[in-house]
Formats: structure tokens, sequence, C-alpha cells
């Protein structure tokens, strides 16, 4: 269900932090795609606004990983960096949204949501709806597949956040759909 | 799955829409951007777009559509400084790490030069882009990156501080036509001419907020409202 990395990644991430220029290139290929979802959910998908934090949040990962200090939390670190990046850049739409027309783009709308109706599509409208730490708790619980205590540490907030931002998120999605005319199907966590 | 508690949604059903929503794995194609900011002060917008498809050029292939200053012979004062030379070779090859092509300094043209002594180059890329360099008296030297100029992105918009000493500048290439470009900085609305299909403005901290192009024929183009 969730994404994951390659196991040798920290040796990697240990090479790249050294010095070693190939392993760090060959790190950020390996990371490349985790971080680019990552932003892109945080932001907003349908957006040039979400490309283009993808692609700072790659660049402050290039520039950040000689100054890695734990290799072994490689994936944790570049996650916090997407993260700050994303939530920076979500914010910022946020409030110009506010002053004008949300900066969708036709063009990658047709391609994230092709083919996409009713529910699955209610559904991803709602989650742009949320706001952003809700989201970047979801995306780093559900789609990065960190812990909770992970996601706290990334986040910087407590286990009793990243618990209540998520329930939060979910609840307000269940809102939001009844709101479009869906009944929003639930099942007991540990049947999950 | 079961309708049981309808008060939260399920975390399998948001787990999929976040998988199926997540898109391609590498960031869909923008232009490139390229800030210099050594005091942290100085901000950067490029502002650059696809192609412009339009007149043919005589004298062959002309990697600056649109700017008319850079399309001449390669002479003596193209050579591109030192200073700039190594830049590139650094920036570029994180261009190409990023699926952008890599700059080529043979295309460079020089374009123009501000009383100041900041001297404006444009370089071409492998990937059909457009590149901003500026090298100022004192050696320092930037790079703003993109796609070619077109008629809904006449202009681009950098902006740079070297060092507390020296006040901000913005500036940008603006395409033919093109005749000032006018905005509020720092609430104060200004307007810069255009020469040499280049537009700049020294004096005033802050973004640039509702910029305006206006155009040889009269007319005006409103590129970033409100921001």
């Amino acid at each position: 269900m969730t994404v994951t990395v390659r196991p040798d990644i920290v040796d990697l991430a240990r090479r790249a932090s050294a010095g070693e220029t190939a392993a760090a290139d060959e790190l950020l290929r390996e990371l490349e795609p985790l971080v680019v979802r990552t932003v892109r959910l945080v932001v907003g998908s349908g957006s040039w606004a979400a490309e283009d934090a993808a692609q700072d949040a790659l660049l402050d990962i290039d520039r950040g990983i000689a100054s890695l200090r734990d290799p072994r939390a490689v994936k944790e670190w570049a996650l916090r960096v997407a993260t700050r990046r994303a939530l920076k850049v979500s914010r910022r739409e946020r409030l110009l949204s506010l002053r004008r027309a949300p900066g969708l783009d036709p063009e990658l709308l047709a391609e994230s949501s092709e083919a996409e109706t009713g529910r699955s599509a209610a559904m991803k409208a709602a989650f742009d709806l949320l706001p952003p730490r809700l989201r970047a708790t979801a995306v780093l619980r559900l789609y990065a597949g960190l812990s909770e205590d992970e996601t706290a540490g990334v986040l910087g907030c407590s286990l009793g956040t990243v618990k209540s931002n998520l329930h939060d998120a979910r609840k307000r999605l269940a809102g939001e759909l009844r709101e479009r005319g869906f009944e929003p199907t639930t099942l007991p966590k540990e049947a999950t | 799955m079961t309708t049981q508690n309808a008060s939260a949604i399920s975390l399998d059903e948001l787990a999929n829409t976040l998988k199926s929503y997540a898109g391609p794995a590498h960031p869909r194609r923008l232009p490139v951007r390229h800030r210099r900011r050594p005091w942290r002060i100085a901000w950067a917008a490029a502002a650059l777009v696809l192609a412009f498809v339009g007149a043919a050029y005589a004298a062959g292939f002309n990697p600056f559509p649109g700017i008319a200053a850079a399309n001449h012979p390669a002479t003596s004062t193209d050579t591109l400084p030192a200073s700039l030379t190594a830049h590139i070779a650094e920036f570029s090859s994180g261009m190409e790490r990023y699926g952008h092509g890599r700059l080529l300094p043979d295309t460079a043209r020089f374009i123009t030069q501000l009383p100041s002594g900041m001297r404006f180059y444009t370089i071409a890329t492998s990937a059909g882009g457009l590149c901003l360099a500026t090298v100022r008296s004192s050696g320092g030297s930037g790079l703003e990156c993109g796609g070619s100029l077109s008629k809904s992105r006449p202009i681009t918009i950098a902006s740079e501080r070297p060092n507390r000493a020296t006040p901000p500048v913005s500036y940008g290439l603006a395409m033919d036509g093109v005749t000032a470009v006018s905005f509020k900085a720092h609430g104060h609305q200004t307007t810069v001419p255009v020469k040499d299909n280049v537009w700049a403005y020294e004096g005033q901290n802050g973004a640039l907020r509702s910029v305006t192009v206006h155009w040889r024929n009269g007319s005006m183009q409103t590129l970033i409202d409100g921001r």
C-alpha cells in the first residue's frame, strides 16, 4: 500500500553525505519518486505550484545531503525537507487563493484526473480542501508509510497531534463526501 | 467494505485515494529557476513558458526567438567572463540531473549593460530553453533559466542582491514589442523602460506586485495581478 525505498539506501546516504558524488546522484534518483509525490499530494495535485515545489524540494535535498547527520534516517530526513517545502508553498497558495481563483492548470488537471468521476473525484477534491497540516499528516502516514512516531518527528509535533490530525482529516473528508452526495464508507481501524 | 461509522472516512479509502492521486514519479516539466540569494533576501520568480512559434529567420536557426538584441553573429563581446563560465558548469550539471538539458555557452550573446556595469547575456540550453546570465562589475554572476518567451509570458522576472551594501536589482528579459514594464514596489507604482530586450530596476527591497507589460501598440498586459 505505501511506498518503499530500497534497503541499501542507508549505505547510499552514508556515502553521499561523505561527499561521494555518484552516491549522491543515485540517492536522489531513489528518493525522487517519494519526494515528488509527497510534495504533490501535500500542495495539491493539478497545480504548477506543486510541481514547482517538488522541484525545489529536490534541490533542497541535493544541497542538504552533505549535512545529513544520521544516514539511517535518510528517508525521514528527505520527507522532512520535502514536507517543509510543501507546507510553505501550500500555505502561500491558500492565502493567494483567497484573493484569486486557485491556480489549477487545466492541462495538469486533465492529466491527473483522467477518467475520474464520481466518488473518486469527490474524494480528491475534498482532500484538496483540507488544511495543509492535515494533508501532510495523512500523506506521511498513509502514503509515505511512516509510523505515527516518525510522522510526529517529521512534522515536529506530538504523537497526539498526529493522531488527532489524522482523525480530523478523515472526519472532514466524510463530511465533504456527504455534502457531495456520497455516503462515506468506513471500516474499523483494526480491520484495515 | 461495510458502512459502520460514517463520521470518518476509512483509512483504506484515504490511502487508496492518495495512491491514485500521487501522479508521476518526476516533477512535470516547469521552467527551471535558479536564484542567487547569498543574504537570503533575494527573491526570484522565473516567468518563462512555451516556445514562441512564429517568424522564420533568414539566417537559419535562432535560439533566441523574439529577442532581437540577442540575434546577431557571435563577436568578441559575447565571450563570457571566467566567473560566469564556472557558474554555468556548476549549474548545468544540476539542470541535466532534472532533465532540463544543459547550458550551451557557445550560444551566449551579450545583449546589454546597465549604467551600474551589470552585463546581460542570453544563453540557450540543449532542451530548447533560454537562460539570462548576469555579470556584475564586481565579478558576481547570476543565472535564470526557463522556456522561451511568448505572448502570454513576454517577460522574465528575477531579483538579486549580492551583498548588504548593494541595493537589490530586479530585472528580466522582455520580448520584442515590449516597451516598458510597470509594477508596484514598496508601495509605489513604478515604470521602467525596456532597452535591448532587458528591463531593470534598482533601489527597492521587496517583491514586485501587479506587474504590467506595455506593448509598442499601446496595449497593456497584467501578468501577476495582486502578487
